[in-house]
């Protein structure tokens, strides 16, 4: 085990260092071939000549590419993300919350799809062509087919906006003035956890929805793949009950893949929440991003992509991780070599 | 002037929440219902200040929240409400809103055949910390907007006071051209200048205090401690939420303004949801333009209607036309395209007569130095614009390319309407479309020779200096505001004689100006004065819009 996480460990390292060497590249080497300077463009396009010149010599633009590589991954290591001159304060201080908030989106958001999908895609596989199973797949195809840019202000107006005038789900069932749920707005869990989960309960569904329509599919083709293996047989035949099978045999082999799964589409979705940042106006770290493109911020810019880089590594990291200790075969794979 | 005041309107992805919630709402039979929020009826007493409201901004509408930086609408919004300059704007709606009014000064004496204004500072101007406002204070206000360090492009127009412009070119540390005495603060200007008044209302001239650092200082603290206006800024976290509290050290005798305990912002809130938000009575106003789709949603509802308030804008939305880029260099030729273009089509793409008016004038319709006149048609003269491109002598085809923007709904649409006019008189226009903050850094740039340009222009102050000498100067073609690249040269006595006139003179002269240029050198194609819609809660007193902040007037709201 130790090897795997040590192999693990310096995977992630060379990933991270592959990941901010881009970065740099990208925002300064690459962009001075484009006639840009580096200093100018993070100093913003107001700042005097004497400004350019002291950003650069704090980057120490004006040394050797290695060195300011070196620098900058100082830098990063030390949590400095630089200084925005667009905002006057430091990148970390704007990354830090963004985060906060998409990673409260997305976490909480896996937990729905994942209480959704489990259940749903087990039923699915135990008792395939079923009108359950029917039901669920043709919902998931649905859901499937369903863009979130689409979906969230769509969730937004009917379980936000309308009961407020009213009317759920169209129909006038309701005191106007009543309300539901919050149209927009964000709280922050240190504010107060209620108003947090309350406010993010429409969000985490739309994100929700997706990926559970994805999830209950794997899960029920996993779960009738292994309920047709020997093992599982043998069980029944052995007096085990379903739920037990399911439970202690069948979903101790859906979990690894399930995890590994897991990992790659919380990376994703971290990275790709815009449209439900926006809808909902939760101040994450795609809605950072594209404020900060808008304003040409390049330092935050460049934050937001190490950011987001970073917490795609740091999260299939854990999933590889975790598939080591939920997979006992890959322990002993890894104990012969 | 460096940049342009700009509102955003709607981003990119709103567009797309916009349609669907357009869509939905269409669905739903538009009902509308109050908030049910409203409190006791009536207007507000004088100095009482109760209540919360509640507003929402768009992300990025803070461009800075330094009291001598702050450029953009929104934050010119909260400016009035935090700042009182020496002269200000009056807290009324429409035109009577563009009169000058005393601040913490009352109306300057202009001595020495209008070289020299002269402010005395008026009893109760004081900071938030309890502090009087002195002339030392002042100066050192002007002095702080117009360093090098911190000036974002307004201190320009103070390079008339003796002194300013080697001091804002670091050649020299004082501007003699300010003097003050115990209680009054006096200009000496090189030369007359009939705007200057309106110049010392600007948002940037906000008192600070002496010894303020002269560096940028973003982070609030000043707006906290040393406000001068009804409220104070009581928290400020960036890209979430802003916080006014009413300023209980604000002088009422110097203007019975301020009539809510607090006024909480929150930042990133799309145009469109936040127009649920107050129709379901969870927000009491938006500081973004409503975007076109609400505009014919809200103005459909008749149990909305109370709700919509419309202004004009001072503001125009035009084509600039390269004047040292070839064939536009050649007058007929920029005459041709201004009969040869669509207005009223490419203002529908805007959102039609609903959202603004069609126009062929530089002053926006609504100054007091607007007068209404007709060279070019809203609809498309061919037989003359042909005829002139003929004149011109200009070989067609010829290519040209047009930039403007693509993240703000409607620019890329007029883009292609004008294509198409443009190619009915031989030009093939190739649109370059880029985000607002990229094609900017473009068309000020005079090294780019961007030979065609969509752009919206909002007046800094309600008077045509702001729009003619700002936007054509012709003895400055290469500086970032001139995007025509505008020189021609017998220009520069009528523009310099409109500046320095004052009082009914100077009215007539912009005026007349405005006519000449567009009928003898037409540098720009004017295309239509852009109308501003809020939206407001039904609890909401007191709306008032700024037509010269062009902004919601904060001082003036209360809870019904």
């Amino acid at each position: 085990m130790r090897r795997i996480v040590a192999n693990r460990l310096l995977g992630a390292l060379v990933q991270v260092l592959v990941v901010t060497l881009l970065a740099w590249l990208l925002f300064y080497v690459i962009a001075r071939f484009t006639g840009a300077s580096p200093a100018q463009r993070i100093a913003g396009k107001n700042a005097s000549a004497a400004q350019v010149a002291l950003v650069s010599r704090l980057l120490g633009l004006n040394k050797p590419y290695w060195e300011q590589y070196l620098i900058f991954l100082n830098h990063l290591i030390h949590g400095n993300f630089g200084f925005s001159y667009v905002q006057m304060r430091p990148v970390s201080a704007i990354l830090w919350p963004a985060t906060r908030a998409t990673a409260s989106l997305v976490l909480g958001a896996a937990v729905i799809w994942l209480l959704i999908a489990a259940p749903v895609g087990a039923y699915g596989g135990l008792r395939p062509r079923s009108v359950g199973d029917v039901v669920g797949r043709a919902v998931a195809i649905l859901g499937m087919s369903i863009p979130v840019f689409w979906l969230a202000p769509m969730i937004s107006y009917f379980l936000g906006y309308q009961p407020t005038q009213g009317d759920l789900l169209g129909l006038r069932i309701l005191p106007v003035g009543t309300s539901i749920f919050p149209i927009n707005g964000y709280v922050d869990f240190g504010q107060n956890p209620v108003q947090w989960a309350y406010h993010l309960l429409l969000p985490w569904i739309t994100l929700a929805i997706g990926f559970a329509a994805i999830y209950i599919r794997f899960i029920r083709t996993l779960t009738a793949e292994q309920l047709s293996e020997d093992y599982a047989r043998t069980a029944k035949a052995k007096g085990a009950s379903t739920l037990r099978v399911l439970v202690r045999h069948v979903g101790r082999n859906v979990a690894p893949t399930v995890s590994v799964l897991l990992g790659a589409d919380i990376a994703t979705a971290l990275t790709g929440v815009f449209f439900v940042e926006t809808v909902f106006g939760i101040p994450g770290l795609g809605y950072t991003g594209l404020s900060a493109i808008e304003n040409l911020d390049y330092p935050v810019i460049t934050g937001v992509i190490i950011v987001a880089a970073l917490i795609a590594v740091l999260a299939n990291t854990i999933v590889d991780l975790l598939h080591a200790v939920l997979d006992p075969r890959l322990r002993r794979v890894a104990a012969t070599h | 002037m460096i940049g342009r005041r700009r509102r955003r309107v709607l981003s990119g992805g709103g567009l797309v929440i916009a349609a669907a919630l357009v869509l939905a709402a269409c669905s739903s039979g538009g009902s509308g219902s109050s908030a049910g929020q409203s409190t006791s009826g009536g207007a507000p007493k004088a100095g009482a200040a109760t209540g919360t409201l509640t507003g929402a901004m768009a992300s990025g509408a803070i461009d800075s929240m330094d009291p001598n930086r702050w450029y953009f609408a929104v934050t010119w919004g909260l400016a009035n409400a935090m700042c009182t300059t020496l002269v200000r704007y009056a807290d009324q709606p429409g035109t009577a809103g563009t009169q000058v009014v005393p601040g913490t000064a009352s109306l300057p004496k202009i001595t020495d055949n209008g070289l020299v204004y002269t402010y005395t500072m008026r009893p109760g101007a004081r900071f938030s910390d309890g502090q009087p406002i002195t002339p030392a204070d002042i100066k050192y206000t002007y002095m702080r907007l117009m360093a090098p360090a911190v000036d974002t492009g307004t201190g320009v127009y103070f390079v008339n006071v003796i002194g300013a412009n080697a001091y804002m070119n670091g050649k020299s540390t004082t501007v003699p051209g300010i003097t003050t005495t115990a209680n009054t603060i006096s200009f000496h200007l090189t030369a007359p200048d009939g705007a200057f008044i309106y110049k010392t209302a600007l948002p940037t001239t906000c008192p600070v205090p002496v010894g303020t650092p002269m560096k940028p200082v973003e982070t609030g603290a000043l707006e906290e401690k040393y406000a001068s206006g009804p409220f104070k800024l009581q928290s400020y976290s960036p890209g979430r939420q802003i916080v006014l509290a009413f300023n209980k050290e604000y002088d009422q005798s110097l203007g019975v303004r301020g009539h809510v305990a607090k006024i909480v912002f929150t930042i990133g809130d799309e145009s469109t949801e936040a127009v649920l938000q107050i129709e379901a009575g969870q927000l009491d106003f938006n500081t973004s333009n409503l975007a076109t789709a609400d505009i014919i949603k809200v103005s459909q509802n008749k149990a909305l209607q109370s709700q919509v308030h419309i202004a004009s804008r001072p503001s125009l939305t035009y084509i600039f036309l390269n004047n040292q880029v070839p064939p536009l260099n050649n007058v007929d030729v920029r005459k041709a395209i201004n009969y040869a273009v669509n207005r009223t089509a490419i203002e529908a793409q805007w959102g039609g007569p609903l959202a603004g008016t069609v126009s062929d004038q530089i002053i926006p319709a609504g100054q007091s130095d607007y007068k209404k006149y007709t060279i070019y048609p809203n609809t498309p003269n061919l037989a003359k614009a042909k005829q002139l491109m003929a004149a011109s002598g200009v070989k067609t085809p010829v290519t040209l390319v047009l930039r403007t923007q693509n993240d703000a709904p409607g620019f890329m649409n007029m883009a292609a309407v004008i294509q198409s006019n443009l190619k009915a008189i031989g030009i093939n226009v190739q649109i370059v479309g880029s985000p607002n903050s990229v094609n900017s850094s473009f068309i000020v740039n005079y090294k780019a020779r961007v030979p065609l340009g969509i752009e919206p222009w909002s007046l800094d102050f309600p008077d045509g200096e702001a729009i003619i000498n700002t936007g054509l100067d012709p003895a400055t073609p290469d500086a970032l505001a001139n995007m025509a690249r505008f020189s021609v040269a017998s220009f520069i006595s009528p523009f310099t004689q409109a500046a320095e006139a004052l009082g009914q003179q100077r009215v007539t002269d912009y005026e007349a100006l405005d006519q000449q240029i567009m009928s003898q050198q037409a540098p720009y194609a004017p295309l239509f004065n852009p109308r501003w819609y809020d939206f407001v809660s039904k609890r909401l007193g007191g709306y008032v819009y700024s037509e010269a902040m062009d902004a919601i007037n904060y001082n003036t709201l209360y809870i019904k």
